[in-house]
């Protein structure tokens, strides 16, 4: 069957409203050949006839052709306007779920598995639905309505394993944001359903612990320890907790009995031997704070071991100050180092242990290849350094050198210049809270700063009245950002704590940052360039579908690429243009064409359609200059002649005015 | 022939579609435009609106709007259609529609701009209003952060400009996200539900407006409407469009229950027994 043909006949049929007949037809020519566009048309038809479910059948198979064709686009706008009849279509909300997901639409393909499962669970359909259910969460892992709706079912087909899990992994997303309450409500959730879960009640005693109730936290771990005896990080926990509570008898016995079953656990070891400390009994301690000592210097937290040699100091023994030398080694001290080290050589050597000695006097050389000393010592005991590793050992010196003197600059003079000047601005046209903001962030990296201070303390005064709404930095990083600031005096010899204050430096001053680099870039987040071509596509679908809101929001998404904003505001214009909206289509359209030169390619087309806008909405006179624009330019055009003759047969007719409201309202 | 012709009348009066002449005065819609026209004239600086899905939010932006004369007011209504609206883009959004001509491209240009604008809209008599329909969608600190700055543009009289947002419930916790921005609030209104006598006279003015005066519905169908769309404008106006076409095709003059009832099965307002 020729196509044409039965469009034409088709067409007859529907014009005398014998829809039935042209329904017939076109399932005549599907019989020979399965034509997704066709299916799509005879939906149409049924819909007409009132007949949704036919409709919704002929349109699933429209989309089915259209997907297995590749055009997915085509599809996903398919599968819409069927949900847009029959919203509750569950094997069409996944299958748009799956093509959504494939075109990289995450977020709308958890929301419409969401809705699947939704709809399963309303139909009882529980093990399916947790299985949707789950298919989202490994989309949106931190999805919390999501894990809530999962187990529930759960619990319902007792699955408690799995719900105890999601308590957990919620409990501990509430934990690190510092909402304890919830926080505490998801772990006992935990608890109700597995009395003996020990996560949920190390969590339970941690919110106990911040919220300075030691004695319930102890119960807790208490709980836990009569649970699992065994287990080393509830017998910590349960050691830390009696530390805190002075409990210290208990707490030694616990870490005694711990270190039995776990003799390597550092923390554990730490813990015993601070408490011997604090008894007196040095020799002990020290015997559990050696490998700490060495754990610490391995980590490179040279204050940590510095902190803890320094308690031993007194004792003077071997491995007490070789670990000392070893701490100036990894600080930089090769002074220091090489001092301690050629006295313990001498020890060595002096009780006849030659072996010992000449380890100390290569840790000499490596530290110091020119030490005389130690190269006459070692040449006598028939050792020779190599220069390359001497050279590899001072690189990795300097490395850390380097690291120790990372992040203590502040803003280079330039830099803050261009703050101070960004805070009068904001001074100058009444935005006080955004001008005190910065110039405070100023002061910290100046606080001699006598015009800042003034200027703050004058802004203060300003805004004083009005203390309790301008509340300047009430977020969290300030919350968790120590009072203090990076002082540059307060030199850390620790990389490690040096680099976390660097980040809460960071995080306290980021909204500023951001503010500043806002002034200096300032454009909104680029779309990519595939992600910018599904969006144009799927547009192009949904306005074909007559989907015209959803094809705006593509439009809209797709012009944040830069090679697709012209198109994309012309297909918007358009769809206003559809939806009635003439003067918005028409303010749309300008905006392109002024950012148009004549001879860009496009430009024609533009004008065209700006043409027809002001043709739609009554103005004539506007109409027939584009036009005739276009006509001079190619008189070839389309159909520009035609639009001509039209427009001036208006015009004389005297058809329609302008309308001269202002559009006031706007889509973003 | 179609429906519009067999029950008499001029246009569809059931569109879901905005328009001011089927604007229903309920009290509590009248009650809301008071109470947000005063923010306004006040120069109170932000009012909040919020709704269910239907109840007549963007009707009521849309009334709030026209309502607004040109004479007066510097008055802009934006729909956001889309989540991921930045803050700068907003800004100038803002700033062109209250009549900017160039806004600039850094945000310092954009600001003060608008800015000056605003003294220019003050110092002419006029007053700035923005209204914001799905605010709920403007899921962003930064953008809460850059109203709040709006906020703080002021003269002795008040603030330069009135922000009204209008959106759903989840607004209220948006909101609630940015403490300061939620201390200004001025003015908040909740939209609910029409009650079943309310219902009656909404179905009764719109038909009015589309130019049937006598009753098409019985009386039995209004407690039916009012039951399956729980009171919410959007649903009547679908309800009762959908039993007009089926009273049409099956050429009954008035909408008996039996209609209501068919159309809430095939709308899914009513679970199939």
């Amino acid at each position: 069957m020729d196509k044409s043909t039965v469009i034409k006949t088709t067409e007859k049929y529907i014009s005398k409203g014998q829809i039935d007949l042209a329904i017939a037809e076109w399932e005549k020519f599907l019989s020979e050949k399965k034509d997704g566009n066709v299916y799509n048309l005879v939906g149409d038809l049924y819909l007409r006839k009132n007949d949704r479910k036919k409709a919704i059948e002929s349109f699933k198979k429209a989309a089915e052709i259209f997907k297995d064709d590749g055009f997915i686009l085509k599809a996903i706008a398919l599968y819409k306007k069927i949900l847009n009849i029959s919203p509750k279509e569950v094997d069409v909300i996944l299958a748009l779920a799956e093509l959504n997901r494939e075109k990289g639409l995450t977020a709308d393909a958890i929301e419409n598995m969401i809705q699947a499962a939704d709809i399963y669970t309303g139909e009882g359909k529980t093990e399916k639905a947790i299985e949707i259910y789950q298919r989202a969460l490994e989309l949106a892992p931190q999805r919390v309505t999501l894990k809530q709706k999962i187990i529930e079912l759960y619990l319902k087909t007792g699955l408690y394993g799995e719900a105890v899990k999601q308590y957990l992994e919620l409990a501990s997303e509430y934990l690190s944001r510092g909402d304890l309450e919830k926080a505490k409500g998801y772990f006992l959730n935990a608890i109700e359903t597995d009395k003996q879960n020990i996560p949920a009640l190390l969590g339970l005693s941690e919110i106990a612990e911040r919220n300075n109730d030691l004695d319930e936290a102890i119960v807790y771990m208490k709980n836990a320890l009569n649970i699992a005896p065994d287990d080393d990080k509830v017998s910590l926990r349960y050691a830390e907790l009696l530390i805190k509570k002075g409990a210290i008898d208990e707490a030694r016995d616990t870490l005694e009995r711990m270190l039995k079953l776990h003799p390597f656990n550092i923390d554990a070891k730490r813990l015993l031997g601070n408490l011997y400390l604090k008894e007196g009994d040095r020799e002990k301690a020290w015997e559990e704070l050696k490998p700490v000592v060495d754990d610490y210097l391995l980590k490179e937290r040279w204050t940590d071991a510095a902190g803890v040699l320094e308690e031993f100091k007194e004792l003077d023994s071997p491995d007490i100050r070789h670990r000392l030398a070893r701490l100036y080694k990894g600080t930089g001290e090769k002074d220091k180092a090489i001092a301690i080290l050629k006295e313990l050589a001498k020890e060595y050597e002096d009780e006849g242990k030659e072996e010992e000695a000449g380890a100390f006097y290569r840790e000499i050389i490596e530290l110091d290849p020119e030490d005389q000393t130690a190269r006459e010592k070692l040449k006598e005991a028939g050792a020779v350094q190599e220069v390359v590793e001497e050279e590899v050992e001072v690189i990795k010196e300097e490395g850390v050198e380097e690291e120790v003197s990372k992040g203590v600059e502040g803003l280079t003079p330039e830099e803050f210049e261009t703050r101070k000047a960004e805070a009068e601005f904001y001074e100058q046209y009444g935005f006080k809270d955004e001008a005190i903001k910065l110039y405070e962030a100023l002061l910290k990296f100046a606080p001699d700063n006598k015009e800042i201070k003034k200027k703050l303390q004058e802004l203060r005064q300003m805004t004083a009245p009005a203390k309790e709404e301008a509340t300047p930095v009430e977020e969290p990083p300030v919350e968790e950002a120590p009072a203090g600031v990076p002082e540059p005096e307060a030199e850390e010899e620790t990389p490690g704590v040096r680099d976390e204050k660097i980040t809460l430096t960071a995080d306290k001053d980021s909204s500023l940052r951001d503010v500043i680099l806002e002034f200096k870039k300032g454009i909104e987040k680029e779309v990519d360039a595939e992600d910018a071509e599904t969006h144009y596509n799927l547009g192009i679908g949904y306005k074909e579908m007559g989907l015209v809101d959803e094809a705006i929001k593509e439009f809209l998404l797709a012009s944040k690429d830069h090679s697709k904003t012209r198109q994309s505001m012309v297909m918007i214009a358009l769809c206003h243009l559809d939806k009635g909206l003439y003067e918005s289509a028409i303010n749309v359209l300008n905006r392109v064409k002024e950012s148009m030169s004549p001879s860009d390619e496009g430009y024609l087309d533009v004008l065209y359609e700006l043409a027809n806008a002001y043709l739609k909405n009554n103005d004539h006179d506007n109409a027939l200059s584009l036009f005739k624009e276009i006509q001079a330019q190619d008189a070839q055009f389309r159909d520009v002649t035609k639009k001509i003759e039209l427009v001036e047969s208006l015009i004389s007719a005297g058809k329609g005015k302008p309308r001269k409201r202002k559009d006031r309202v706007s889509y973003i | 022939m179609d429906y519009l012709e067999f029950y008499r009348l001029k246009e569809h009066p059931f569109s879901n579609a905005v328009d001011n002449r089927f604007y229903y005065n309920s009290k509590q819609h009248a009650e809301t435009l008071v109470r947000l026209k005063y923010a306004v004239d006040t120069m109170k600086g932000l009012a909040v609106v919020v709704g269910d899905i239907g109840t007549g939010k963007t009707t009521l932006a849309r009334r709030m709007l026209d309502e607004l004369d040109e004479e007066r007011y510097e008055a802009a209504l934006l729909v956001v259609l889309h989540s991921s609206v930045t803050a700068e883009w907003l800004m100038k959004k803002i700033a062109i529609q209250i009549g900017v001509k160039e806004p600039g491209e850094t945000k310092v240009e954009v600001l003060g701009r608008l800015y000056e604008r605003l003294i220019n809209i003050h110092e002419s008599g006029m007053k700035a209003v923005v209204l914001i329909d799905e605010a709920q969608m403007l899921r962003s600190k930064e953008i809460m952060e850059e109203f709040r700055g709006l906020l703080n543009m002021e003269v002795p009289e008040g603030k330069l400009i009135t922000l009204v947002f209008f959106g759903l419930p989840e607004l209220d916790e948006l909101l609630r996200l940015d403490e300061p921005l939620r201390q200004r609030i001025a003015v908040r209104c909740r939209l609910t539900a029409l009650e079943e006598d309310l219902t009656k006279e909404y179905i009764r003015h719109r038909l009015k407006v589309a130019g049937r005066d006598d009753e098409i519905f019985m009386p039995d169908t209004i407690g039916l409407i009012h039951r399956y769309s729980k009171g919410i404008p959007r649903l009547i106006n679908t309800i009762c469009d959908n039993a007009l076409l089926e009273g049409f095709l099956i050429k009954e003059n008035t909408i008996n229950a039996d209609i209501i009832e068919s159309v809430a099965i095939t709308l899914g307002l009513k679970s199939v027994e």
